[in-house]
């Protein structure tokens, strides 16, 4: 298929969804309203532990709630390459459109990739929210930030989760029913990835469980990179390792996919629930 | 045109038995239909009746790439359904026979615009086809309201319309009329004699199970009864079949 068809393609399946997403406004506003609650919480506990203060977060020269304000914000990024996929094709099975997506000449691979372009679009606004309301309303600042560096490194945690993605959608399409892997490593990446609290208040046990969590490296460097301004020598190790993972689980991601689509069209249920 | 030569399906017992035909043979293996073989030609408007669960949709969907066969081999226009899939994906409009796959909070157009859209069709070609066709299906006043606030007759009208857009070469239509009323009914079987195979030199294959629409619309008339498919004659031979 030609470039600019697949370009195309990809802006009809964001229109579909925003004219989707926008006909239910009040969950849209909601949402905004949500993150400002959620925000506010973390800053007056923040607040509360400036007397406090922690001594794992001296590292990022930091508070803590501009620590939990971009743990947050990029966790719920991260946590989406988990779930978008999983949730997207769950919802056409419900409406009865994946077998007419099926049914079309667009490849498995590609209707995958469609599929999740609609919900990175909506969290990557969600993450401007995080950050808009942080500035705006909170007087959060980020002087010394490596953008660049914050790129790179948030394309490849998605990748990493992406591929965690694929095979979630895999087991969807499998079993028809919400599978393991979203439920139990969110928990696991939330709970020891440092989102809410650094790393190091952790059990020496947990700690090093930590260290197998490709989340764990992620907002490490996102922080680093952000409040540090630290650059992408520095940060090597952390690329390299978060790229073996999205090597590793975008191979496993798109061969599991693979598989249950060819299954689903061999037992006919694919546009079953 | 449409070649299926020894297609068969099997099912594994493991799956939903509410969706499948009676047993014929072993304990594990469920056979929907054994070694089916039939040609239909371009320009020719094929019925196959069939009483329920007797497999009809699966060969449907079988021919549209949705089902993967047990064993044999079908072409449409020339491409095979095991190796051409997505080629074969271009040239089929599948119809189905429920008409609420679609987005319900989306308006008809919109709908119809990104289902065209994988089919490469979009811009002026769009709105030409799409032009044409609503006329034909007496749509034209319900682009701009949302799906899910149409009946289910117009709901079916659209589906219709969503695989005749892209302007494929074969027509599949599962069971098409069931939600239709007898007025439309009989001018969309006009419509399909008329523009779509005698004007446009469409192939279709036209599946229901009512032997009255079958004998009335179909250039020949076929009977997919345990296992096989069994060819009756042209209408007028076929009436007394």
């Amino acid at each position: 298929m030609r470039k600019t068809i697949l370009f195309r393609l990809a802006w009809y399946f964001i229109k579909k969804e925003l004219r989707t997403a926008l006909s239910y406004r009040f969950s849209f506003a909601s949402q905004g309203i949500l993150i400002f609650f959620t925000l506010a919480i973390f800053y007056y506990l923040g607040q509360w532990l400036k007397e406090h203060p922690l001594k794992a977060l001296a590292v990022y020269g930091t508070d803590y709630f501009t620590f939990v304000l971009l743990g947050l914000a990029f966790s719920n990024y991260l946590t989406l390459g988990l779930y978008s996929l999983a949730e997207s094709i769950k919802r056409e099975q419900t409406l009865g459109t994946l077998e007419v997506l099926q049914a079309s000449p667009l490849t498995d691979r590609l209707l995958l990739i469609y599929l999740s372009l609609s919900t990175l679009l909506e969290e990557t606004l969600s993450i401007l929210f995080y950050f808009l309301i942080g500035i705006i309303f909170f007087k959060v600042e980020f002087h010394s930030a490596n953008w660049t560096c914050m790129i790179v490194f948030v394309i490849v945690t998605f990748l990493v989760y992406w591929g965690l993605g694929m095979i979630s959608a895999a087991l969807i399409i499998f079993f028809k029913k919400g599978n393991p892997i979203d439920f139990i490593l969110n928990g696991i990446f939330v709970l020891l990835g440092g989102v809410y609290f650094p790393i190091e208040i952790l059990p020496n046990s947990l700690q090093t469980l930590a260290d197998y969590l490709p989340l764990t490296y992620a907002l490490h460097a996102l922080r680093m990179s952000i409040l540090q301004g630290t650059d992408l020598f520095s940060l090597t190790k952390e690329l390299l390792i978060l790229s073996g993972f999205a090597l590793i689980f975008l191979i496993s991601g798109i061969l599991s996919v693979n598989l249950a689509f060819k299954k689903a069209r061999v037992s006919g249920n694919l546009g079953y629930l | 045109m449409i070649q299926i030569r020894q297609l068969s399906k099997t099912f594994s017992n493991k799956r939903s038995l509410a969706q499948l035909a009676p047993s014929h043979s072993g304990k594990n293996k469920m056979a929907i239909f054994e070694n089916v073989s039939l040609e239909i030609q371009r320009g020719e408007l094929f019925c196959l009746l069939g009483p329920n669960g007797s497999g009809k949709t699966t060969l449907l969907k079988i021919l549209a790439g949705l089902i993967s066969p047990t064993s044999g081999e079908a072409r449409v226009e020339g491409f095979s359904i095991l190796k051409d899939r997505k080629q074969v994906q271009r040239r089929i409009g599948l119809i189905f026979s429920e008409s609420g796959n679609f987005y319900p909070r989306l308006s008809v157009y919109h709908n119809l615009q990104f289902f065209s859209s994988l089919y490469g069709l979009t811009g002026h070609s769009f709105s030409e086809q799409l032009n044409f066709y609503s006329i034909h299906l007496g749509l034209t006043q319900s682009l701009h309201a949302p799906f899910q606030m149409l009946s289910s007759g117009f709901q079916q009208r659209v589906n219709i319309l969503r695989a005749l857009l892209p302007e494929p070469p074969v027509i599949l239509c599962d069971e098409m009329t069931k939600q239709l009323d007898p007025e439309f009914c009989q001018n969309l079987k006009n419509f399909a004699k008329k523009i779509l195979i005698e004007q446009k030199q469409k192939t279709m294959l036209w599946v229901t199970h009512l032997p009255e629409e079958a004998r009335a619309v179909g250039d020949r008339v076929g009977m997919l009864y345990q296992n096989r498919i069994e060819i009756l004659a042209g209408p007028a031979q076929g009436s007394g079949s």
